[in-house]
């Protein structure tokens, strides 16, 4: 069983995976084509979208169903200040992380005094704000949207290949990251949050202020990812990028593979390709599968696939508990 | 005057706004539950409305009633058989299940009706007009806010004075004493269910025949019930009912201003309201039904 | 014969295993008293009888019938009841409202809303005030009429003393001859042991989920009382 192994050899395991990994992602381009390379983007950019929404559900705590609200507003500072000052995107991207935190910053205020199902619904109010101020606004492209003119004169193979990188990087950060973070002190303090709001709040751990960092923190990740997935895409318009259909591929992928855990949204993203690959011409019966498939997993298995691995395996790579040290 | 007709008419649609709101807000001042499907069930019960209509008597718009029948039956299935099994303090898993069938039902009314836009058609009470202290105000409006008020104010005197009614606030008071005393909370729960949708229903098909609708108009509609019911404070009643109508004026005042803004402005108003009392307007009205 | 008869009862609260092998037994018209420490078990013991607990194992049976696992609401209509711990009213209902909910068994007998005032005669004149704003006495009686009016046989009072003044204590434990007479069991849990011995014709004494002690009070010396009551001696 794993809650007997030592801790030091778990961080070995973790330790070997991530280099694995990184070796892997580093060499892909040396084997994929231009087609593969997109499709790999898209993957990590949407796995990184459902990580970020995992990080604030099952971590934080909070559950947002306008998580597409970071992934619109990336996308768009990215576009708008690229454009306009004729900068290299990938540049930008530290700039639209610290963008997109101050705007969850800035609007965390107000919708934390919401709870539940009110706050999740506030922040897909806010990204309808947005939505519908952009579409009007002919300077950020109205309803047809931007096109990403500074990459155009650039190579193709590099873009391609540096913006595949951006996303293996922000995939690897959704595992590995995401991992390191929830064994920092401020990891056990969202859990404690999570938890128990009461009994945080008691151990000396300022709630408010732990939910606001992990709120702006998944805000500006988001809002990277979302950036990275429209730099691919040299395009970005208003109905798509703060398209409420994000939160259903979001939620589908961290529901079937499990809220809470780093390895659950894996499976789910590999689900949702390989269900998309083969319901992709059925149009509308896919998403109700999607939605299907969401409802069966709350109602058999509400841990998701990944808890049912878990708990009939005991594999668990990722553990987030501390493990007390071994009594003989 | 255009300005104080504007105004009268975003009352008179402030009004079915707030019975939008209402099947949400019902439901989570007895159950705590977040219904994020309720948004596309009023548009189901407003496609039910479309095919039961022409077989209707007397009037079109008594077709609410069987719709509102229909719903009613629906939302006591929805809660047995779905919501009722993922009850438990985690809210989290009630708002997924619904969320995923909001996905389920909305993709389903578009593959089986299309995505067209469509109406309820009353015949020629939509033209109708009266002159009203100088304004011009259609009949139709003036029935919805009339059905509307009615159903708010039965459903407080309801809830006030049947059996079932005070055995409903008990429960949403404390869903475990309920039970000592003889109550199975589930079953209460499935009839609040089923008169939240009924509620929803009706408003569902009155916004069908007061304008037009799509298989995607659920989430519109949602937010409209979300808006409604955090601005009247969360389960306050007749704050809903006020929350309504700040969104009806806002709408139409803004739709005269700036034909193309949508929803926007009423979205930014409602921002602006929690910005500035988080409690809803509620807690300028001391008259609070489900609150502890 | 015994109403209520429980047989080597286990029940968790969570992950704590709360009560471990508990037995008891309740007569018809008698009043049993529980004591014990805080955390001892009681409440949890009494959530588990009415069904409102359901991790538990053993055997609860009422008038000859199991209903260990039945649904609280079903264990209410059979007749066992509870005034629950801290009172717990429905406080946007009125008092006669509150009363009335208990009507939901459905069970015929003597308690009917004239019943109620009759034995509380206070309620009577507050009953279109809204349950919050009554005092901590008043609430109690709001309380144990709303469980008499679901005309139980057994009647479980959780701290019924707790926060409320001597006077006020007694006022409410003289009601108990009058409900008892009407062919009701009373099970109280108490943590004034001399009240609960006073009113009782029977105690068991809980110790970290264990019967620690158990006997008719007036028997019981008080020395050995406070020795289950605290686990000293013996458990040392």
């Amino acid at each position: 069983m794993n809650a007997s192994r030592p801790t030091t050899t778990r961080n070995l395991t973790i330790a070997a995976l991530g280099v694995v990994s990184f070796v892997v992602l580093a060499a892909m381009p040396e084997f994929a084509g231009q087609g593969d390379l997109r499709l790999m983007i898209e993957i990590f950019t949407v796995f990184a979208f459902a990580q970020s929404w995992n990080f604030l559900a099952g971590y934080v705590g909070l559950m947002s169903f306008g998580q597409q609200l970071f992934i619109g507003l990336g996308a768009y500072f990215l576009f708008m200040t690229s454009n306009t000052w004729g900068i290299n995107p990938f540049f930008l991207l530290p700039l639209v992380f610290v963008f997109c935190g101050l705007f969850a910053a800035l609007v965390a205020p107000f919708v934390f005094r919401l709870r539940d199902a009110y706050f999740a619904i506030s922040i897909w109010v806010i990204a309808e704000i947005v939505r519908l101020f952009i579409a009007q606004k002919d300077w950020l492209g109205s309803v047809s949207g931007l096109p990403l003119v500074v990459t155009r004169d650039m190579d193709r193979t590099v873009v391609a290949v540096s913006t595949y990188y951006v996303a293996a990087f922000l995939a690897f950060l959704s595992v590995f990251g995401l991992y390191w973070l929830s064994r920092q002190k401020i990891g056990l303090a969202l859990a404690a949050v999570r938890d128990n709001e009461g009994t945080a709040a008691a151990v000396g751990i300022n709630v408010w202020w732990t939910r606001f960092f992990g709120f702006v923190l998944t805000g500006g990740f988001a809002g990277v990812a979302g950036a990275v997935y429209y730099m691919s895409v040299f395009h970005v318009e208003p109905g798509g990028a703060f398209d409420a259909n994000w939160m259903v591929v979001m939620l589908f992928i961290v529901i079937i593979g499990g809220v809470g855990t780093v390895e659950g949204p894996i499976i789910g993203t590999a689900i949702y390709f390989l269900f998309r690959a083969w319901f992709a011409g059925t149009g509308n019966l896919y998403l109700m599968l999607l939605g299907a498939a969401a409802v069966l997993t709350m109602l058999v298995a509400s841990k998701g696939l990944w808890g049912v691995v878990k708990n009939t395996t005991g594999f668990e790579p990722f553990a987030t508990r501390r493990l007390p040290p071994r009594q003989s | 005057m255009i300005w104080l007709e504007t105004i009268a008419n975003g009352i008179l649609l402030g009004g079915l706004y707030a019975l939008i709101g209402l099947g949400l807000g019902f439901a989570f001042g007895v159950m705590r539950v977040v219904n994020v499907a309720q948004g596309d069930f009023i548009v189901a019960a407003a496609f039910i409305g479309l095919y039961l209509y022409p077989w209707t008597p007397v009037h079109p718009i008594l077709v609410i009633l069987p719709v509102a029948l229909i719903a009613f039956g629906i939302g006591i299935l929805l809660q047995r058989l779905l919501i009722n099994r993922v009850l438990g303090h985690d809210q989290i898993p009630q708002i997924l299940l619904t969320f995923g069938l909001a996905i389920v039902l909305r993709n389903g009314m578009v593959a089986w009706f299309g995505a067209n836009s469509q109406s309820i058609n009353v015949g020629n009470m939509r033209f109708w007009g009266f002159n009203f202290l100088g304004m011009r105000l259609g009949v139709l409006p003036v029935v919805v806010l009339v059905i509307a008020i009615v159903l708010f104010a039965a459903l407080r005197f309801w809830l006030n004075r049947s059996r079932m009614g005070r055995i409903i606030r008990a429960t949403a008071d404390d869903h475990q004493v309920v039970q000592l005393l003889g109550v199975n909370y589930r079953n209460v729960y499935a009839v609040a269910m089923g008169l939240a949708l009924a509620l929803s229903a009706v408003a569902g098909v009155l916004l069908a025949m007061r304008g037009s609708f799509t298989p995607y108009s659920g989430a519109d509609r949602l937010l409209i019930a979300f808006e409604v019911v955090v601005i009247g404070g969360l389960g306050s009643f007749w704050g809903m009912f006020i929350g309504g109508i700040v969104l009806g004026v806002t709408q139409l005042l803004a739709l005269k201003i700036d034909p193309s803004a949508g929803l926007m402005y009423g979205h930014i108003v409602f921002f602006i309201i929690l910005i500035l009392s988080p409690q809803g307007l509620s807690s300028l009205f001391s008259m609070k039904v489900f609150r502890k | 014969m015994s109403l209520l008869k429980v047989e080597n009862l286990d029940v968790f609260y969570g992950d704590f295993h709360a009560v471990r092998g508990v037995s008891l037994e309740v007569n018809e018209a008698q009043t049993v008293a529980i004591i014990g420490a805080n955390g001892a078990g009681k409440s949890t013991l009494l959530q588990a009888i009415t069904g409102l607990n359901t991790q538990k194992r053993g055997a609860v049976t009422f008038e000859g019938k199991d209903i260990s696992r039945m649904r609280a609401d079903l264990i209410a209509r059979a007749g066992v009841t509870m005034v629950p711990e801290g009172r717990r009213l429905f406080g946007s209902l009125s008092v006669e409202d509150n009363l009335r909910v208990g009507e939901s068994t459905k069970r015929k007998g003597p308690w009917t809303l004239q019943a109620v005032y009759d034995l509380f005669p206070r309620l009577g004149e507050l009953r279109k005030m809204q349950s919050s704003t009554l005092s901590g006495g008043q609430q109690q009686m709001v309380a144990i009429g709303r469980a008499l009016m679901t005309n139980p046989r057994l009647l479980l009072c959780d701290e019924i003393s707790l926060g409320l003044a001597p006077k006020i204590i007694g006022d409410i434990y003289r009601c108990f001859d009058a409900i008892r007479q009407s062919g009701v069991s009373i099970v109280v849990i108490e943590q004034n042991v001399a009240q609960a011995c006073h009113a009782s014709q029977h105690i068991y004494c809980l110790l970290e989920g264990r019967i620690s002690l158990e006997g008719d009070p007036r028997k019981l010396a008080m020395n050995d009382i406070t020795a289950a009551y605290f686990g000293t001696e013996q458990h040392s």
